[in-house]
């Protein structure tokens, strides 16, 4: 293994460019930057982030408006619908009590008028004084 | 490297600078310094991954035209060494994945009965490089490191941002396959030397 680790040093050594590489690597630095490649790169990068950060936030806090908006709406919806079973549970409770008022007075009335002698609904039936007549 | 900020205009391209660009007088002297000390170290890297000279030239100058505009982040010497050789094995890298496509064969994959085709060539460096060129270009990487820049494995990792594990476990298996490769090679020689 030592020897191929040797071999490989000597087979891989550093090697030499080919002529005039120095060169041909400043044209084409020239030839990048007066097409603009090389100055623009970083300037549109730099304001494609700037745009990027800009529009993110706006985004958040167009979101956090819009959240924000929706849970005050449910706020706002829940109270009302709170109040309107509020609202019912009392007209419930006047509702029941004025029922029970009217049964009630409606069931003395009639008492009153058994205990009065009054006939209750049946006309076909013969009064007490109407007997006493045909008897005597 | 000691650099100071100035303003000036670009000698280089004759443009005014802009942030983040060479924008001293001392600067282009410094890059162009750079470009004439680190060339063979570029270029070589990329002509041991590539294996073709217009492609590897072509390698180094997307180097170093990177260099020219990220030059303002280097800060050393050693930086400007570590920035150079990791720059330029990563752009070797993805051209080789442009060019072949994701390979993805495995080094215990490659076919060790039939090795590139050396057997005329009578210069043992030669037959070596060509059997580099016939590893992975993972493995690839970290061979070219190991022997022609002399990295130790935990630099290697950094360059390649790799596990030291991983680094030492593709070295160990390539230089396996290059051993094997080696004595298929030799064999077929003195075959044919016999005949």
């Amino acid at each position: 293994m030592r020897r191929l680790e040797n071999d490989l040093q000597d087979s891989l050594r550093r090697k030499a460019p080919p002529p005039d590489f120095v060169t041909r690597v400043r044209a084409r630095i020239e030839r990048d930057a007066s097409l603009g490649t090389v100055h623009s790169r970083r300037s549109v990068t730099h304001w494609f982030r700037m745009l990027a950060a800009a529009a993110a936030l706006v985004a958040a806090i167009g979101v956090g408006l819009v959240f924000e908006q929706r849970q005050r709406s449910r706020a706002r919806r829940e109270a009302a619908l709170q109040r309107t079973l509020t609202a019912l549970s009392i007209a419930a409770h006047h509702l029941n009590r004025i029922e029970r008022k009217a049964f009630s007075s409606v069931r003395w009335e009639r008492i009153g008028e058994q205990l009065a002698g009054a006939p209750l609904g049946d006309s076909s039936r013969p009064s007490s004084e109407a007997v006493h007549s045909n008897g005597a | 490297m000691d650099r100071g900020r100035m303003d000036g205009t670009d000698a280089m391209t004759g443009q005014s600078p802009e942030e983040g660009m060479i924008s001293t007088s001392e600067e282009i002297p410094a890059f162009n310094e750079a470009v004439t000390a680190h060339q063979s170290l570029v270029f070589s890297i990329a002509y041991h991954m590539l294996h073709n000279v217009a492609l590897a030239e072509d390698a180094a100058q997307d180097v170093f035209l990177r260099l020219y505009r990220d030059y303002h982040k280097i800060q050393s010497a050693s930086h400007l060494v570590h920035w150079l050789r990791r720059t330029t094995t990563h752009r070797c890298l993805d051209s080789l994945r442009r060019v072949m496509g994701r390979c993805r064969v495995a080094l215990d994959e490659i076919d060790l009965v039939s090795p590139p085709s050396v057997e005329n060539d009578p210069l043992q460096a030669r037959a070596l490089r060509r059997l580099v060129a016939g590893l992975p270009a993972g493995a690839r990487a970290v061979v070219v490191l190991r022997y022609q820049e002399d990295l130790d494995p935990r630099e290697i990792a950094r360059i390649l941002d790799l596990p030291v594990n991983t680094v030492k476990s593709r070295l160990h298996r390539a230089l396996t396959v290059l051993r094997d490769r080696l004595a298929a090679l030799e064999e077929a020689r003195h075959a044919s030397a016999r005949e």
